[in-house]
């Protein structure tokens, strides 16, 4: 979980805390967001954290072990129903939990280069403009419509995270969402 | 549309329909979408769509009864069919079939652990559990019994278990005590003890009476294994390794084995040997060459390099010439009395020799205490592999070239030299670089192997250059003695084919089996090299 330290702080270093409530509830027309998980280890990540929970999503840090999170938080919780996750990590960790993602059939609908700003494989139905920023991405995760989530699954293919060259490193935002949305 | 090879499109959306009245809409998938699950991710065959091995439709049964049915669908129609558990191979396939067309049987949904004895320590598991999940069950109810896993903690005993797979603790499929499988006519076998109706001594005792044909499902065709008795192992009170190194060039051949003969005496439970200065410039992945010029010239020349010249090169770097490991595990004070055993042995045989003590690791584990990368190796399954093997930004994955050797010196040497000759021959530099120099480790108890990984690129030329030295390499080991343990699906003919002794009798015996049990060749055809008659090129 982001302590409340870590809101403040990241908040204040975007200049949100004028403008942004403590809690702002998913729009109606949102994905249905279980969690949003992030590494703690990487400012960015924290930042993303931070703003998702301004935005009122539950969110995890990996601390490095995304098995761990696993096995604790998504494990159980998707045995019930496949409900979307969304995170912001290195790349290595997004790469094991999309496998496990994939026995309640979840997709991989957004892919997004923190660094390069890039976005990757199945997220074309992202019409919003991107930046590298970690807040702008958290809030246009946490906003994400359903409705697209159905679009961007028909053009998704697990495989096609694999078709982007990164590195074990290099910090990716995602959304994975089920085929149902 | 794919079909199954001599299947009608009539036959096959006759077959679709009646999957989904047995299973439900949901869970019968012919969308490209959802049949990209069943595609082998790391497909050695990319860039080369017509040779890639895909499925025509998946379903997702979820009890005996519905595999039942599936099976009866498929006789019906004459589909075949390929099961897979958790579909995690990764390296060896996935969960894509071994035949282009045949419709995936994905048993993930069939996840349940339906019991652990802690008393006589053994799991009865569906295929679809995870060595994670099963490790998770086992901490959350403070059971004190450890999962032989492997790296890749997203797979599963049963899956792993029938491929041959190792974890930790070695081999698997030893620990395996009986089955229970659908078998291609739609019925239920047990096998061992648990031929015995109301019999007790299923989880404990794996031969029962006349053959133990357990042996017919890992690596073949014979049944859809639905339930299965993996033996666990008691969490021990301390784990704790153990290493030898020497400067001396010629002490890799008594430490080898000096140490292998700890592991026949069971004093040591695992062991491995290696030649770090020889390996000094590998690059598989998670190791990184240190580009030593004086080591890439002595291993490419004649009988690759003196002795002399490798032990000076080792008192110049500080790197051994030989090393060797073990592990040791159990109550505190044996595995002390243990660790100072093997060290008075090794200075005994090697008094120069360097012995050196590992971390020693209490349960139950403080996990906090213990670095990620580290919990498989101490029986905490986890996805740290997914995240090594993860692309490296070069490349789209891999797939596994595992010869087996024999844990002597001699053929660890030769083992090399030959590989090392082919990749040289080959006119393949690149691969030869990241080979290096390979030692061996033990996950079985009197052999070695190792896994060497083959990258897949984006180069569709690049990848059948590899794909045809991948070919000629498995078949010169074979003419020298040495065979994969294991394949990816595109290479179950290849590597059965170096098991090819009297006119490939072996084979021949188990096409025999497979057209008496299977008539209609619907389950798995070419799994293990095994294809039924409809499908056998005679």
């Amino acid at each position: 979980m982001v302590t409340r330290r870590q809101v403040l702080q990241a908040a204040a270093g975007a200049g949100l805390i004028a403008t942004a409530p403590h809690s702002i509830a998913q729009r109606n027309d949102s994905l249905p967001l279980h969690r949003v998980v992030f590494d703690g280890r990487h400012e960015p990540g924290v930042r993303f954290a931070a703003e998702a929970a301004l935005w009122g999503a539950e969110t995890s840090d990996t601390r490095g072990d995304i098995a761990a999170l696993y096995v604790r938080e998504l494990m159980t919780r998707w045995r019930k129903s496949a409900i979307a996750v969304a995170g912001l990590t290195p790349y290595s960790q997004l790469f094991g939990l999309r496998l496990m993602a994939e026995t309640p059939r979840l997709r991989l609908v957004f892919l997004h280069e923190l660094k390069s700003g890039d976005v990757y494989g199945p997220a074309n139905v992202c019409r919003a403009p991107l930046s590298t920023d970690p807040a702008a991405t958290a809030r246009l995760l946490c906003g994400w419509p359903a409705h697209s989530a159905t679009v961007a699954r028909r053009e998704s293919s697990i495989l096609s995270a694999q078709d982007h060259p990164f590195t074990n490193d290099a910090l990716v935002a995602w959304l994975m969402a089920p085929v149902s949305a | 549309m794919m079909l199954p090879p001599g299947v009608s499109e009539e036959a096959f959306r006759a077959a679709i329909h009646e999957f989904t009245a047995a299973l439900g809409a949901d869970q019968v998938f012919t969308s490209e979408d959802d049949l990209s699950l069943y595609r082998d991710a790391y497909t050695p065959y990319r860039g080369m769509p017509d040779k890639e091995i895909v499925a025509s439709a998946a379903v997702a049964p979820v009890s005996v009864e519905q595999v039942q049915r599936v099976v009866h669908i498929a006789n019906k129609h004459r589909l075949p069919l390929f099961a897979t558990s958790t579909g995690r191979n990764l390296g060896y396939g996935g969960a894509a079939p071994t035949l282009s067309g045949s419709v995936v049987v994905d048993l993930k949904r069939m996840n349940r652990v339906v019991e652990v004895n802690v008393t006589d320590c053994y799991a009865v598991l569906e295929p679809g559990v995870s060595f994670i999940e099963l490790s998770h069950y086992l901490r959350e109810r403070n059971i004190p019994l450890l999962v032989s896993a492997a790296e890749n903690g997203a797979g599963g005993p049963v899956g792993n278990s029938l491929d041959h797979g190792v974890g930790f603790l070695g081999d698997n499929f030893a620990r395996v005590c009986g089955i229970e499988a659908v078998l291609p006519n739609g019925e239920v076998i047990r096998t061992g003890s648990g031929a015995v109706s109301n019999g007790k001594l299923w989880p404990v005792y794996k031969y029962g009476f006349g053959p133990d044909v357990s042996g017919l499902f890992p690596q073949a065709n014979f049944g859809i294994v639905t339930k299965m008795i993996f033996w666990l192992e008691p969490e021990p009170e301390r784990m704790q390794g153990f290493s030898v190194s020497s400067s001396k060039h010629d002490d890799f051949g008594p430490m080898v084995d000096a140490i292998q003969m700890l592991r026949h005496k069971g004093i040591i439970r695992s062991s491995g040997a290696r030649n770090p200065l020889r390996a000094a410039n590998n690059s598989t992945v998670g190791m990184r060459s240190r580009n030593i010029p004086e080591v890439e010239r002595l291993l490419s020349s004649p009988g690759d390099g003196a002795a002399s010249a490798w032990d000076a090169l080792s008192i110049a770097t500080g790197i051994p010439n030989a090393s060797v490991n073990g592990t040791v595990w159990g109550p505190a004070k044996i595995v002390v009395a243990t660790l100072d055993h093997a060290r008075e042995h090794f200075a005994k045989l090697l008094p120069h020799a360097t012995f050196s003590a590992g971390t020693a690791r209490d349960f139950p584990l403080d996990l906090a205490t213990v670095p990620v990368d580290q919990w498989v190796g101490l029986g905490m399954p986890n996805l740290w592999g997914f995240q090594r093997l993860a692309n490296q930004g070069v490349n789209r994955g891999h797939y596994y070239f595992s010869p087996l050797f024999k844990a002597q010196a001699d053929d660890i040497f030769a083992m090399n030299r030959t590989v090392r000759k082919v990749m040289a021959d080959a006119n393949e530099p690149e691969i030869l670089k990241r080979w290096g120099w390979q030692g061996g480790g033990g996950p079985f108890p009197k052999t070695y192997v190792l896994y060497y990984d083959f990258l897949v690129y984006d180069d569709a030329g690049l990848n059948a250059r590899h794909l045809k030295l991948f070919d000629r390499l498995v078949k010169t080991c074979a003419e020298h003695g040495w065979a994969e343990y294991r394949a990816p699906a595109g290479f179950q003919d290849l590597v059965a084919g170096v098991y090819a002794n009297n006119n490939s009798a072996l084979r021949r015996f188990c096409e025999t089996m497979k057209d008496a049990v299977d008539p209609n060749g619907i389950l798995s055809p070419g799994r293990g090299g095994i294809w039924p008659r409809r499908y056998r090129k005679e």
